[in-house]
């Protein structure tokens, strides 16, 4: 799932811990301590799921994702910190409903993307940017992406508006390494 | 714990999206160091269940830990080909965009990136030898008018242009032919302003 190269793709797989009841399992980890059969830990997704894919272990639903979590965004989801709670909160969401086979997850996902989606385009929209770093930094990645997306398109549409579309710009990547020429 | 190398390049990886950094060799040379370290161990366990060995193992505990070290070998892999794709992906962008390194770039290079570029930038050449009439780096914007205003953001000495050959000195104006200084445009030496 997902473009192997995709570096978000990978740090979606790195996110909070999946917390892992060792179910029956004697796991002996690479430095030698053993983890004794029912103990609960935390790995990261890339690992629990090859793990959990030959009954190794079983998994649970980390606590961003818990019910007192998905109560909270049944009820309103357009104030919460997607940012400080799980960076790539609907990636990862979206493989924890995957691999743990919770359909109703990814329903509240998709609910609350489109709900939160408004927002993030009624902000890109305006022009007080300064005053939407606050909003902007609550921001799960994937509506950072769709912001910057709207954003370009935005001034896109201003720009043509003005008529100054037509004038030959220096390369965009040249911006990645260079201050603006003076 | 297993695959901490692998996420620091992953998040360095990330950086490199909005803003290139140099090379990371001893990141990357760590990272496959553990991995051989892993292979090796990978090795040993087997030896373990070797059933000609005739020793009694818990064959379920050593399958849970081949299974957790080869998730964790596949994994840096997966984060060690993901940096290098990133940037060699920069790099050809950058080709098209603006077609050499920039001086200020160079440090932030391998030796083997700039290898790369030399040799994607010949690839590239033998490709464009059948259409010598097209230019393929031309921008993609169509043009309104054959003549441009441009102003000089840098010096960058004398240019040979269709009819002589023209003076940049920096903050000068100068009204000429489009496709003359497309590339410097996109190379940022300078602007066009009308």
């Amino acid at each position: 799932m997902g473009d192997y190269y995709d570096i978000d793709d990978i740090l979606a797989d790195q996110q909070l811990n999946v917390d892992i009841p060792g179910l029956a399992t004697d796991e002996t980890r690479s430095n030698g301590d053993e983890l004794q059969a029912d103990t609960t830990i935390e790995l990261p997704l890339w690992m629990a799921e090859s793990l959990a894919a030959n009954d190794f272990v079983e998994l649970q639903l980390p606590r961003p994702y818990g019910s007192r979590m998905q109560r909270i965004l049944y009820a309103s989801c357009r104030n919460v910190n997607f940012h400080a709670l799980c960076p790539y909160f609907y990636k990862f969401g979206l493989k924890l409903s995957l691999a743990l086979d919770e359909p109703q997850l990814s329903e509240l996902l998709a609910d609350v993307y489109r709900q939160r989606l408004e927002l993030v385009l009624d902000a890109a929209q305006r022009s007080d940017a300064q005053n939407m770093v606050e909003f902007i930094s609550q921001l799960d990645e994937t509506e950072k992406q769709t912001y910057a997306i709207a954003k370009k398109s935005t001034q896109a549409v201003r720009q043509w508006q003005k008529g100054d579309a037509k004038l030959l710009q220096s390369a965009e990547i040249l911006t990645c390494f260079q201050s603006a020429p003076s | 714990m297993l695959g901490d190398t692998a996420y620091k390049l992953a998040q360095e990886t990330k950086r490199t999206q909005a803003h290139l950094t140099a090379y990371n060799e001893s990141l990357v040379e760590q990272l496959c160091r553990e991995t051989r370290h892993i292979f090796a161990q990978l090795e040993a366990l087997l030896q373990k269940v070797n059933p000609a060995l005739g020793r009694s193992v818990d064959t379920r505990a050593v399958a849970a830990q081949l299974a957790a070290l080869h998730a964790t070998a596949k994994r840096n892999k997966r984060c060690l080909l993901a940096y290098h794709h990133l940037r060699l992906q920069f790099l050809k962008s950058l080709f098209w965009s603006v077609g050499k390194i920039p001086d200020e770039l160079k440090p932030q290079l391998s030796p083997q990136e700039q290898d790369f570029f030399s040799h994607y930038a010949v690839l590239v050449s033998q490709y464009k030898h059948p259409f010598v009439d097209i230019d393929l780096n031309a921008s993609e914007l169509p043009p309104r008018d054959l003549f441009i205003e441009v102003r000089v953001l840098k010096d960058c000495g004398e240019i040979q242009l269709e009819k002589g050959s023209l003076l940049l000195t920096r903050n000068s104006q100068h009204h000429v032919k489009r496709s003359d200084v497309e590339h410097l445009i996109s190379q940022g030496l300078l602007q066009h302003i009308g």
